[in-house]
């Protein structure tokens, strides 16, 4: 009996110990995929895209370089897209993406074209030293999956170094920037085997376990790319503490071999990331400082959710709308600005629509002013009926599509034309001109009638950039330049105060 | 024969006698003078420093703190763009953006003259906005 004990316990032991080797083990894959995780940062170097015209500004060095793409003395730095008859290329500087080292910051730019290759993606590389020298590339990156999420083929990556303002192939040999991407990791789903399926996560049927998701592989990889089609060398995976590969190392290789400066890492800068201007509740705040806190906070949302959709993508055209909407709304106090047609004193009445008149035997075609103080409605029925798409008094149009959201949008062919638009691309649901009142009562739909009018009457019509006058956008907007001195102002401040995020 | 001819003769003037009824039921009542009217400079109720001058050659003048700021062409028409107008006392004010063509079909409400001489200018803009001017 004591035996049979020992010889169970001792079983008992060992299924434990079994036990807690295959928990411990779970434990480390868990901490692998952490640490794989946790590896997605690139080593030894900051890379951010930010908005290009404010970096530039900041940057003399880049600023001066940037000087010789200024197509004419009136074209700005910090415009979007700015041309060089040197390079006969154009670069777009409304985004920047900034690689920060200890000994160098390299400044990547999207290039732009009139017939560009549609399977190349162009970058221009501007390198400056912390020991003063400079160094400029044009990078060319084949692309693949062009119709799913872009690709780019690093490993046929060709470069182009421009030395003494001049485009040249270099004969040298050796790396002359490390490119660097980011491999994803090959993932695999454990789903319990024989103890049910279930996703990553779940416990299994068993109860001891959970599903997992292992990964191996991916991180950031680093090739050196010499100059000439197809020329880099093999790729390898990027140590930062290696001071013989990428970001470390010495191998200058510059076309006039006379600076000693380390090989610069470069990342691919693509187009997809270029169609969106961020801001903040307290970016706008600065700009209107009276707003609400809960107007701004849903301002600054729809923008950065939605703001790409109406063509708000850049600096400028997000100061140009700010200006616009800012002076209808008096400084977005309020959401709603309906035009006020209730008129509590006859005479009022015909000095705004010569349709009215206090004097129906002298004037019998005209309406009784009399009848229509002090109703809005029957008012607006007579006033704004039979133009822009309403119908006649009867159908009461003219109240139904009065002014509403912080455009005031009017005229039952606004509503007509924002209803279509909403429906394609948000909610087919939504019917703002069965129910107009939507507009009047739903803050978002307020404001997303103002960011429609401003692309449709201005983004689809000009192009918005650092030369765009807010004269001209008040013409637009407005077919008049009403109240342009208050839409400077506001244009001013929002550029003085805030920048896309 | 003679008969037949004195029938057509007769038939012809009815019918065009009733096209020129028809056509007169067709034509909207308007403001009289309009055109002439609108000659002048125009100071905006609601900005002090902003007027309107409408010339005598087509063209609408936009001035801030006696800067010129804009000119447009105008006319002042019951067609604008594809839309006509032919309820009483509608009519457009045709702004011709003279940079780009680009055309705006504002509303010309009309010009009063109240019991104190003050001539006000009303224009509800495209986009569905009032603005009143008083005659300088």
């Amino acid at each position: 009996m004591k035996q049979h004990f020992k010889k169970y316990l001792k079983l008992g032991m060992l299924l434990f110990s079994i036990f807690l080797i295959l928990v411990n083990c779970q434990k480390d894959d868990f901490q692998e995929l952490q640490e794989t995780k946790a590896s997605k940062k690139p080593p030894n170097l900051t890379a951010t895209i930010q908005r290009g015209g404010k970096l530039i500004e900041s940057n003399k060095t880049l600023k001066e370089q940037l000087a010789k793409f200024t197509k004419s003395e009136n074209s700005e730095i910090a415009s979007r897209t700015i041309y060089s008859s040197e390079y006969d290329f154009s670069i777009d500087t409304t985004y920047t993406q900034l690689i920060e080292t200890s000994t160098y910051n390299s400044f990547t730019f999207s290039v732009e074209r009139d017939n560009p290759d549609p399977d190349i993606l162009e970058n221009y590389v501007f390198t400056s030293f912390n020991n003063g020298n400079t160094k400029q590339y044009l990078i060319s990156y084949p692309i693949v999956n062009a119709d799913s999420d872009q690709e780019y083929d690093i490993a046929n990556a060709t470069i182009q170094s421009i030395n003494d303002d001049t485009l040249i192939y270099s004969r040298g040999e050796g790396c002359w920037a490390s490119i660097v991407e980011y491999e994803d990791p090959v993932c695999v789903d454990y789903n319990c085997g024989l103890s049910g399926n279930h996703s990553p996560g779940e416990a299994c049927d068993d109860g001891d376990y959970r599903a997992y998701t292992e990964c191996t592989g991916g991180g950031w990889v680093e090739r050196c790319t010499t100059p000439g089609g197809g020329g880099t060398s093999g790729g390898s995976d990027y140590d930062p503490d290696d001071t013989t590969n990428g970001g470390n190392t010495n191998t200058d290789t510059n076309t006039d071999n006379t600076t000693e400066d380390e090989e610069e890492v470069v990342i691919p800068l693509d187009n997809i990331t270029k169609n969106d201007c961020d801001t903040s509740k307290e970016d706008l705040k600065k700009v209107f400082p009276n707003m609400p806190d809960t107007n701004a906070e849903l301002l600054a949302s729809i923008i950065n959710d939605k703001g790409k959709d109406f063509g708000i993508d850049s600096d400028e055209d997000l100061w140009h709308f700010l200006s616009q909407a800012g002076h209808e709304t008096g400084g977005f106090n309020t959401l709603q600005v309906t035009e006020n047609l209730n008129y509590s004193t006859a005479s009022l009445i015909p000095k705004r629509y010569s349709k009215f008149t206090m004097d129906t035997i002298t004037n019998p075609t005209k309406l009784y002013a009399g009848d229509y103080t002090g109703d809005a409605e029957k008012l607006a029925n007579a006033a704004m009926c039979c133009k822009h798409g309403n119908s006649n008094e009867a159908s009461g149009d003219g109240w139904k599509y009065r002014g509403r959201g912080i455009v005031q949008l009017t005229w039952k062919d606004n509503y007509t034309a924002f209803k279509t638009w909403y429906n394609n691309k948000y909610d087919p649901d939504i019917d703002p001109v069965t129910t107009p009142n939507l507009i009047s009562t739903n803050d978002t739909l307020a404001i997303l009638t103002g960011l429609w009018y401003y692309k449709t009457r201005v983004v689809d019509k000009i192009t918005v950039d650092s030369t765009t006058t807010v004269d001209k956008v008040t013409l637009k907007v407005n077919g008049g330049d009403n109240g342009l001195p208050d839409r400077k102002e506001r244009f001013q401040k929002a550029k003085d105060s805030i920048n896309c995020l | 024969m003679k008969h037949n001819k004195n029938l057509n003769l007769t038939l012809m003037i009815l019918l065009v006698l009733l096209s020129f009824s028809c056509r007169a039921q067709q034509i909207q009542i308007q403001e009289p003078n309009l055109s002439d009217n609108i000659i002048g400079t125009w100071l905006s109720n609601e900005e002090p420093t902003h007027k309107l001058v409408f010339t005598v050659n087509g063209l609408q003048q936009s001035y801030h703190n006696n800067t010129l700021s804009s000119t447009f062409s105008y006319s002042i028409t019951t067609q604008c763009k594809l839309q006509t107008l032919t309820t009483n006392y509608d009519i457009f004010l045709k702004v011709i953006d003279l940079e780009d063509n680009e055309v705006f079909c504002h509303l010309l409400n009309g010009i009063h003259t109240d019991t104190n001489g003050v001539i006000t200018l009303s224009i509800t803009s495209e986009r569905g906005k009032l603005y009143l001017y008083t005659k300088q």
